[in-house]
């Protein structure tokens, strides 16, 4: 195949005789599918994806909708079950570090274009995370290894054979001097593997970039054993998040998302209470009661205030064998860093003993998390909102112990089980010289990277939509992960690889997690074949993408006594003495998505940044330090030297820097190379997640930023002016206010005269389709926008258009500050095309372009624009994209294959927009019509309301006196943005209610800082 | 002449018993054609001509270039962005169809008015209103995301058998725009048709005699002829006289029934069509001024005419600042916070620099032209018309770009900068204009050389008091016009 020169970005095959130009080709060409695609050179051609997608849906079809066996027939007659042009949705999980999300994906003809969450499997509820959403565009990803490349002196291709000829001489049923370095993933087949590869003398690493291990350890410390946290947030009057991000970077953040905003009804009149302590802002920190800004370092401080606060300011009992000196104790009362409301965050707690949760992230030391640990023991909070699953860890090794091993020269082989640890392990392991120590370097990864270039052998790694697998989600259910179709360019799991490695007559993927699974189930050796009754477990299994009541149940674990270590107080904080804090990104995690365009331009939920980290920076440190927003930094940590743009975040805790992961590779790809600064030279293995010491320098140069959001600084009488506004766009309440007074939310609003029509207005008769997004429970989360991007084929144009303000979402978030800019509130909302009844876009297009339907839909006619734009001008909430170029010219043959064919590819310049996901509403009418009744609450979901985790989102029909959405249209908390237009937008929001702890909020500070948002809501 | 004059072209000087004179230096009928009809004929093309033809006429490649290169690769080649989505394109629109205004108005309002000073500045007028329109026109069609389709703008017949929606504003604009475009273009040929006459009979090439004469529709000068002239022309004088008040009125209403705060202003069409006017006269002004001075046509267009002119600029700019200024107060009068916001905005947001450009221009520069002194210097009042143009454009600029810039909600703010191809494509659009109005110039008779003629003192009907000198209008006396020929 490689014979075929990769000569552009378009290679098609021009005969067969170029293509079986070599004898690899030939052999491929007379064994059409050799356990994979041999992948044509170039691109990834129409054609050859065509012979794929009929074989796998073939495959698929042979029984019902899964693929039982691995044989692959041509498309010839059409199977049962299977519709051309109908979508098939199939379940499957998808691993990110050791949290496996499970998931739903739907496909196409056998391309899979969409996925999203499993909505039978309790921890999703059918939310999805918006790098779930993406997952799917990576499948695509043009820049993904074609191949398998054998670097030996020179660089020559390979082919599986080749490496499983070089696998059984080299192995050979004895690992001795083998090191393996694994990802942290939850299959338990996968370590399962590793350990029959232990057993026959290999060593086990691991490396995750960012990594849950604290957790585990300070459960360690707490318990005397590892043990994972998992929540019920339902439980939970008061919650207490120290810097963990419960909303998001939580293992069951989709649920705890759900059981959060469930709890926080105001119209019951009773909402739970969340505390956040975080330096940098985090959706959790937005939909706080109270947030406090602190830095990473000082959580440690902050909880040990908090403690003694409980202990001898609200006399709570510690257990005994709690491990924490009374006299130690003591000297933390009042320390600083516990901040002006501790007393009343100590008493909130007490009062609410047994039903609240105190939650520390995984970048706080263990010491933080036993403490916590013991202090929701002694709360009476385990067992409720907070319980522990033992964990048994494998005997594993860490990174800097293989790198220890390497440079002892102790290790001939070195398998690299995914990763790319050449570029992100800490830079003071110096991996990239230690790995050179092994003899063979195996690298098995999607992408020809960093460290497959410093590898012997790059092999080529499946992504999970085509890979057969297993996973385990964080309560210990087992999930199931199936393809959807055979891998694009012939790549193998990691499941196969090891089995290369470990087993003497090597299995497939499949054939690994169904023996497996056979074995789970009691049963001794290989899977049967013919056994029915284990045929229709395995079936069910594979079906419902999870075995349901195969979570292990929690176990309360005794306090194990030891004494709690108290974090050490570094230098004060300054200027001169910055902290440095290292976080995963929002959008592309620790950098595996960084060619992922969706994510990219996908705008953080705060910063609003796109194709780019910074250096956030809060208002006040960055003024006394001289930076201003977009000042290219250089910042010096350890020794060591980078530069980096400055990001003035409102809210970030002061002296503290953050920096996130992943961006800045030279060799992401054509996506995202060149986006974003590389920080990974700057974490060293004792600061992985923060530390302090960093110095910032200005370098006097500026570096342009693409933000979707104040796309312009701001000047003084225009931020004034957003600050007035605010309150009558996003409003809110506090929930004493608004029990006091329901119409508070009403009366938010512009005062306007009676709005009066000139004309009768239609009344739409049939289906009146509205939806509601419910401000209190959005977290901002993206998964959304993602969503619709992947939904409605919204397309990417790049850090450069996003700066000239041309991004093209069909639904932004749109985030506001109030208050002090150092301590400010940030409220969020969701704004798409509200399909306004009296839509001024339609009034205005000279060419009836854009016409309503009769349901009420703003409607865009794509192949009648002219392109005007006069519509965009009219348009009061600025929803519609224009085409200002052909965007979809520069996709590759790969790229296109995720276009979801139910929707319109826009052409350059047409304007486009939310359409409430017609093809959703007409695939729902087909439906009633066959079975011959109305569309019913909940036919339709659309793309934002699918992904959403929280609820936010409601779609339905206003005439339907029982939908939701009309439920949700009759509460007092609802409004329609900018209602004195009188244009009737039939999307309205629900207020967000804040339920401030009153202690704090009448505080005469709090009152100050926060602006008064309790007087805001008596509007103005 | 009864005022002791210095200067022999100054005719500026208020004697209420008589009429002044308009045409000056002691002219007779016969110097008059000679003038006017040998720069199209007899005068050897100046060097200068052909340097600014070729300069002009490379700025029109420019714009080609652009629009080609718009056209190839799509609108994002320009800086609109998403709360920015009509930029310069429909900036330099407006400008362009305003300077239109002045040419109509001159043909046809001072006609029915009786302004007999217009004779002279009115074949200018009318023939910059024609080059403006079509700068103009060129605009709007470029500047849709897919012009290849700009013809569905047009209620004609087409496969997807759908008529455009009369409800949208633009859609009054092309109609607006296209019968000002026609009726402009007909009122100018008709006025030139005795003039195009002169130029076939005094040709001499025999190129030149078939295109004149073409041109010329068989005139001959009958009784019947003029008679007829005469009543199409006051016809289309009266078709033409609303259309100047209601082309910009129409076009504002783009702005003006959107409801963008800023857009949203019921002052919009008086407003327009008052600056409008006024960029118009400065447009003429800064043509006209150079043109007098190269073809030696200062007799003709005499200081009293530029005092004249300076004085409707004086008027509308005055309207114009008044506009300013209620705009402000009904903003605040009206309560309406979002509407006051976008004009304290203006005023003193990111785009207060145009803003106050265009105070300083519009509202500041005109006041001067109280003083008679500056009224009747050349210099001085070119460099005010220069100014006037200036912040007629900023206008524009600031109405469209500002109000855009931030409207409802804070999240889609953003600024807009316009990009090289923006600014070359403006460029590109003077290049377009002035290479018409130097072919014009070359090759047209520049002045209305037989309506001239009715303004000078030998027309005068002596003795005839209810005969003011010049009103030429279904009067001319057949005796004269042998004279004439």
């Amino acid at each position: 195949m490689s014979e075929i020169k990769n000569t552009g970005d378009r290679q098609y095959w021009r005969s067969i005789a170029e293509l079986t130009g070599s004898e690899v080709s030939r052999r491929h060409a007379d064994n059409e599918f050799p356990g994979g695609i041999a992948p044509p050179a170039g691109d990834f051609s129409r054609r050859r994806f065509l012979q794929i997608m009929s074989a796998s849906v073939a495959l698929g079809s042979l029984a019902g909708c899964r693929w039982p066996e691995e044989r692959i027939i041509p498309f010839a007659s059409r199977p049962e079950g299977m519709t051309p042009g109908t979508p098939l949705a199939f379940a499957t999980a998808m691993e990110l570090g050791p949290v496996a999300q499970a998931l739903v994906a739907t496909s196409y003809d056998g391309r899979p274009i969409k996925v999203d969450g499993n909505p039978d499997f309790h921890l999703s509820g059918g939310g999805s995370s918006a790098m779930a959403q993406a997952s799917v565009l990576d499948l695509y990803d043009p820049d993904r290894s074609r191949g398998i490349v054998r670097r030996q002196g020179g660089e020559s291709p390979a082919t599986w054979d080749d490496f499983a000829a070089f696998a059984d001489s080299r192995f050979g049923g004895n690992l001795d001097g083998v090191a393996l370095l694994t990802e942290v993933g939850s299959s338990p087949s996968h370590w399962e593997m590793l350990e029959r590869a232990t057993r026959r003398g290999a060593r086990l690493y691991y490396w995750e970039p960012v990594c849950r291990i604290n957790e585990i350890r300070g459960a360690q410390q707490a318990f005397g054993q590892p043990a994972k946290t998992v929540l019920d947030v339902s439980q939970a009057q008061v919650i207490v998040d120290f810097d963990a991000n419960l909303l998001q970077d939580h293992p069951t953040a989709l649920r705890n998302t759900r059981q959060f905003v469930d709890a926080r009804d105001p119209e019951s009149g009773h909402m739970n209470r969340l505390y956040c302590f975080e330096n940098s802002y985090s959706i959790t920190g937005g939909m706080a009661d109270h947030r406090f800004p602190t830095p990473a370092r000082d959580i440690g401080f902050t909880l040990w205030a908090l403690a003694a606060e409980l202990v001898f300011g609200q006399g709570l009992e510690l257990p005994s064998a709690a491990g924490i000196d009374h006299a130690n104790l003591r000297k933390w009362r009042n320390h600083p860093a516990g901040g002006k409301h501790i007393a009343a965050l100590a008493s909130d707690l007490m009062t609410h003993r047994g039903q609240s949760l105190l939650l520390a992230g995984m970048r706080q030391e263990p010491a933080v998390h036993t403490l916590i640990h013991v202090l929701n023991t002694a709360l009476g909070n385990v067992g409720r909102a907070i319980s522990y699953l033992p964990l048994r860890l494998p005997a594993i090794g860490d990174i800097k112990e293989l790198a220890e091993e390497l440079n002892r020269g102790r290790v001939n082989t070195l398998v690299l089980l995914g990763g790319n640890p050449v570029h992100d392990a800490p830079v003071d392991l110096d991996f990239a010289a230690a790995m050179m120590r092994a003899q063979e370097r195996i690298h098995l990864s999607t992408h020809d990277n960093a460290t497959s270039r410093a590898a012997t052998w790059h092999l080529n790694r499946a992504h999970y939509l085509e890979s057969w697998g297993d996973a385990t989600a964080w309560d210990d259910t087992h999930l199931s992960v199936q393809p959807l179709i055979e891998p694009l360019f012939a790549g193998k799991t990691g499941l196969e690889l090891l089995s290369l490695i470990v087993d003497d007559t090597p299995r497939t993927s499949y054939q690994i997690v169904r023996d497996g699974f056979h074995r789970r189930g009691g049963g001794r050796g290989p899977a049967p074949t013919n056994d029915g009754r284990f045929e229709k477990r395995w079936r069910e299994f594979i079906h419902n993408g999870f075995m349901a009541d195969s979570a292990t149940a929690p176990s309360p674990l005794p306090l194990a006594g030891a004494a709690i270590e108290e974090p050490g107080a570094g230098g004060d904080l300054s200027a001169r003495n910055l902290e440095i804090s290292f976080t995963l990104d929002q959008s592309i995690y620790d950098g595996r998505f960084a060619n992922n365009a969706w994510l990219q331009e996908t705008p953080d939920f705060m910063t609003k940044l796109t194709w780019d980290n910074a250096a956030l920076i809060g208002p006040a440190t960055a003024d006394e330090l001289g930076v201003k927003h977009g000042d290219l930094l250089s910042l010096e940590y350890g020794g060591r030297q980078r530069e980096i743009v400055a990001y003035i975040l409102p809210g970030q805790a002061k002296y503290s820097v953050t920096v996130t992961l992943g961006y800045g590779r030279e060799d992401t790809g054509r996506v995202g190379s060149g986006a974003g600064f590389n920080v990974y030279p700057l974490r060293t293995w004792d600061a992985l997640n923060h530390g302090d010491g960093l110095r910032i320098t200005n370098t006097g140069r500026s570096y342009p930023l693409a933000t979707t959001q104040d796309h312009h600084a701001i000047d003084a009488s225009g931020a004034a002016e957003t600050q007035r506004r605010v309150s009558s766009l996003v409003r809110e309440a506090n929930l004493d206010d608004y029990t006091t007074d329901p119409e508070v939310i009403a009366h938010a609003g512009l005062h306007h005269p009676a709005l009066k029509s000139l004309w009768k207005e239609f009344d739409y008769p049939g289906y009146k389709w509205g939806k509601a997004i419910d401000l209190n429970k959005c977290t901002g989360c993206n998964a959304c926008v993602v969503s619709c991007q992947a939904e409605n084929n919204v397309a990417v144009v790049g850090k450069d258009e996003v700066s000239r303000g041309r991004e093209m979402s069909w639904l932004r978030l749109d985030r506001y500050f109030k208050g002090d800019m150092d301590d400010p509130e940030v409220v969020t909302q969701p704004v798409g095309c509200v399909q306004c009844e009296l839509a001024p876009c339609e009034q205005v297009c000279p060419v009836a372009a854009t016409v309503h339907s009769d349901e009420g839909l703003n409607t865009m006619v794509y192949n009648r624009c002219v392109g005007t734009r006069y519509c965009s001008n009219n348009c009061p909430y600025k929803v519609r994209r224009f085409n200002w170029f052909n965007n979809f010219e520069d996709l590759t043959d790969t790229e296109r294959l995720v276009l979801n064919p139910d929707v319109t590819v826009r052409a350059r310049g047409v304007i486009e927009k939310c359409s409430y996901c017609t093809q959703r509403i007409e695939a729902a009418r087909v439906a009633a019509r066959v079975a011959g009744r109305k569309i019913e609450d909940g036919d339709i979901t659309t793309a934002c309301q699918q992904a959403c985790p929280a609820g936010a989102i409601v779609f339905g029909d206003l005439n339907d006196p029982e939908s939701r959405v009309s439920k949700l249209r009759e509460k007092n908390r609802g409004y329609d943005l900018l209602a004195f237009l009188n244009i009737k937008p039939r999307t309205f929001y629900l207020a967000k209610i804040r339920n401030p702890n009153p202690k704090i909020a009448s505080s005469a500070l709090h009152g100050e800082q926060s602006g008064g948002h309790g007087n805001q809501s008596g509007g103005h | 002449m009864k005022q002791s004059v210095i200067d022999p072209l100054n005719n500026t000087v208020d004697d209420p018993t008589r009429p002044t004179e308009l045409v000056l230096g002691g002219q007779s009928y016969t110097t008059i054609t000679e003038t006017v009809a040998d720069i199209a004929l007899e005068q050897k093309t100046p060097k200068a001509w052909y340097v600014a033809f070729a300069f002009f006429a490379s700025l029109t490649g420019v714009l080609f270039l652009m629009i080609g290169y718009l056209i190839v690769t799509g609108v994002g080649v320009w800086g609109l962005n998403n709360p920015v989505s009509w930029g310069w394109a429909i900036v330099n629109f407006v400008f362009w169809v305003g300077i239109g205004h002045a040419g109509t108005l001159i043909s046809a309002i001072l006609f029915l008015l009786r302004q007999k000073w217009r004779t002279s500045i009115n074949r200018f007028a009318e023939a910059m209103t024609i080059f403006a329109v079509v700068c103009a026109g060129l605009f709007p069609a470029i500047h849709v995301g897919r012009i290849w389709l700009v013809h569905w703008l047009f209620p004609i017949p087409n496969y997807q058998a759908m008529w455009p929606n009369f409800r949208s504003p633009l859609l009054w604009d092309v109609f607006a725009v296209g019968t000002y475009a026609l009726v402009s273009l007909l009122f100018w040929y008709t006025g030139m048709v005795p003039d195009l006459a002169t130029l076939r009979d005094r040709a001499k090439g025999r190129v030149r005699q078939i295109i004149y004469g073409t041109l010329a529709i068989g005139w001959r000068g009958s009784h019947r002829h003029w008679h007829r002239y005469e009543k199409a022309y006051l016809l289309l004088a009266g078709l033409a006289t609303p259309l100047v008040l209601s082309v910009h009125s129409v076009v504002s209403f783009d702005f003006a029934t959107s409801q963008l705060p800023g857009w949203h202003t019921s002052i919009f069409p008086p407003y327009f069509v008052a600056g409008a006017v006024f960029s118009g006269f400065a447009m003429v002004g800064t043509v006209l001024i150079p043109a007098r001075q190269w073809f030696g046509l200062k007799h003709l267009i005499t200081l009293h005419h530029l005092d004249n002119m300076n004085k409707i600029i004086l008027a509308t700019g005055s309207i114009v600042g008044f506009a300013y200024a209620t705009e402000f107060f009904i903003a605040w009068y009206g309560g309406n916070p979002y509407e006051s916001f976008a004009f304290v905005n203006r005023a003193f947001g990111p785009y207060a620099w145009a803003y106050w450009t265009m105070v300083t221009c519009n509202v500041v520069t005109p006041q001067l032209f109280w003083f008679k002194k500056i009224r009747t210097n050349i210099k001085v009042m070119w460099v005010m018309y220069i100014f006037v143009n200036i912040g007629m454009w900023f206008e524009r600029f600031v109405i469209t770009v500002t109000s855009l810039s931030r409207d409802f909600l804070p999240s889609s703010w953003a600024y807009y900068k316009p990009t090289l191809i923006d600014i070359l494509t403006f460029v590109g659009s003077f290049g377009l204009f002035f290479t018409l109005f130097l072919l014009f110039v070359r090759f047209l008779p520049v002045i209305a050389m037989a309506e001239v003629k009715t303004v000078m003192p030998i027309a005068d009907l002596a003795g005839d008091e209810n005969r003011p000198a010049g009103d030429y209008h279904g009067d001319i006396h057949p005796k004269r016009r042998k004279g004439d020929k």
